[in-house]
């Protein structure tokens, strides 16, 4: 667990084979690198067939701001002995923020990072990610999810009438 | 607009495992009508292994309609979905449903049968006392939250033995509990670590508690004597 200060940079190779230098904590966010480095210590160089190049430089950018965001906590709460509760409450709004403002993708970069952050086990950006493709589906008629994420619709009208006509109790309206 | 290449369609291509975590946020019976979305979508609701129940989702509070409503819903799906394991297992039914205590029982027991990690039920006080047996009693659970809805304190919680080997968090609302369920509750929960009791009343004569190390509860970490007959948790 002692680690000097001075900090270990790990490689991350896309599958299109470009490399991003992270520092060891940043690519700690990632369980799936964690389990990997705690294997096997002395790797610096590992390769994710799994992720782009443009989806692994997201997943980087949003480990680097909860880490830095994270860092930022733990020196306030040591410099003053005891975090402030309003200082808390507006870094968390702000990293909320910023959550929100990095879901600002089309669907498709949306579900590659549904994948990558499946992959790579970053439970943070799971979570962000999983909620935000659900909001997209809340409280929106068949066609409008469809037209949403381009989800071609290969049911014949009889089909569709026949899967209607298997479960009546979910098409019920209620309120 | 319609993009005749399936490839496009990157929604349908994720795995099943992640549909059905996003599925997870959704209301029950959102989740079902993706059936009609594509043939991909077709089944995918059937084997979802959380299953969220909230009265609250169907409808208003106290209405015929939207009671009747929910129990043809869940027993439809329960009856419909496959007989696969289930994750998590929700039902909250915080308003009294007519003569149901048969049939909320009925889908606890349904639940119990497919080995969840996670059970969180609130139930009316004869439904919980159908089913309390059987819950205390399901090995597979790790996370179990038990509340009653009203709290008339009329029951004693009283399950026949405790043996939840694997449960590491418990949580109890609103529920009338004696020493013979507090020492049963320590004996049969070995793993436990995390311990919540809210609105339960505790009917306690004198008793020891020798608790494990690690065990998380602030109040009690030596051992607690306690002389009050009853006192409020």
């Amino acid at each position: 667990m002692a680690r000097s200060s001075t900090e270990n940079m790990i490689t991350l190779m896309s599958s299109d084979g470009e490399e991003f230098m992270v520092t060891e904590k940043v690519a700690r966010e990632c369980t799936t690198i964690r389990n990997m480095l705690e294997d096997d210590c002395v790797i610096t160089n590992i390769p994710l067939p799994n992720v782009t190049s443009d989806i692994l430089s997201m997943v980087i950018e949003y480990c680097m701001e909860h880490v830095a965001a994270a860092e930022k906590a733990a020196a306030e709460t040591a410099e003053k002995g005891s975090s402030s509760a309003p200082a808390a409450a507006k870094a968390n709004k702000d990293l909320e923020e910023w959550d929100k403002a990095f879901m600002n993708v089309d669907v498709y970069t949306l579900c590659d990072l549904i994948l990558a952050a499946n992959y790579l086990n970053v439970s943070g950006l799971l979570d962000l990610t999983i909620q935000t493709a659900a909001n997209l589906i809340k409280g929106k008629s068949p066609e409008q999810i469809r037209k949403t994420f381009h989800i071609q619709n290969d049911l014949s009208l009889e089909e569709e009438e026949k899967i209607r006509s298997q479960t009546p109790w979910a098409f019920e309206k209620s309120e | 607009m319609e993009d005749t290449e399936n490839s496009n369609d990157i929604i349908s291509s994720l795995p099943d495992s992640v549909i059905h975590h996003i599925m997870s946020f959704l209301k029950k019976k959102e989740t079902v009508q993706t059936c009609i979305l594509a043939k991909r979508w077709k089944n995918l609701w059937r084997t979802l292994p959380y299953l969220h129940l909230n009265l609250n989702d169907f409808g208003q509070y106290f209405s015929m309609d939207s009671s009747q409503l929910f129990i043809n819903f869940i027993s439809n799906l329960l009856l419909l979905r496959d007989p696969t394991g289930l994750h998590t297992f929700q039902l909250n039914c915080q308003a009294p449903i007519k003569c149901a205590d048969q049939i909320i029982s009925g889908w606890a027991l349904y639940a119990l049968r497919c080995k969840p990690r996670v059970l969180s039920l609130h139930v009316p006080q004869g439904a919980a006392l159908q089913i309390c047996h059987s819950v205390f009693k399901c090995a597979s659970l790790e996370d179990l939250h038990f509340g009653l809805f009203d709290t008339g304190y009329k029951i004693n919680l009283m399950p026949r033995i405790i043996t939840l080997p694997h449960l590491k968090r418990l949580q109890l609302d609103a529920m009338l509990l004696d020493e013979n369920f507090v020492e049963n509750m320590f004996s049969g929960c070995p793993n436990l670590t995390d311990l919540h009791l809210s609105r339960c009343l505790l009917n306690i004569q004198s008793m020891v508690l020798k608790l494990g190390f690690g065990f998380g509860l602030g109040m009690l970490d030596k051992g607690v004597e306690s002389d009050d007959s009853e006192k409020l948790g």
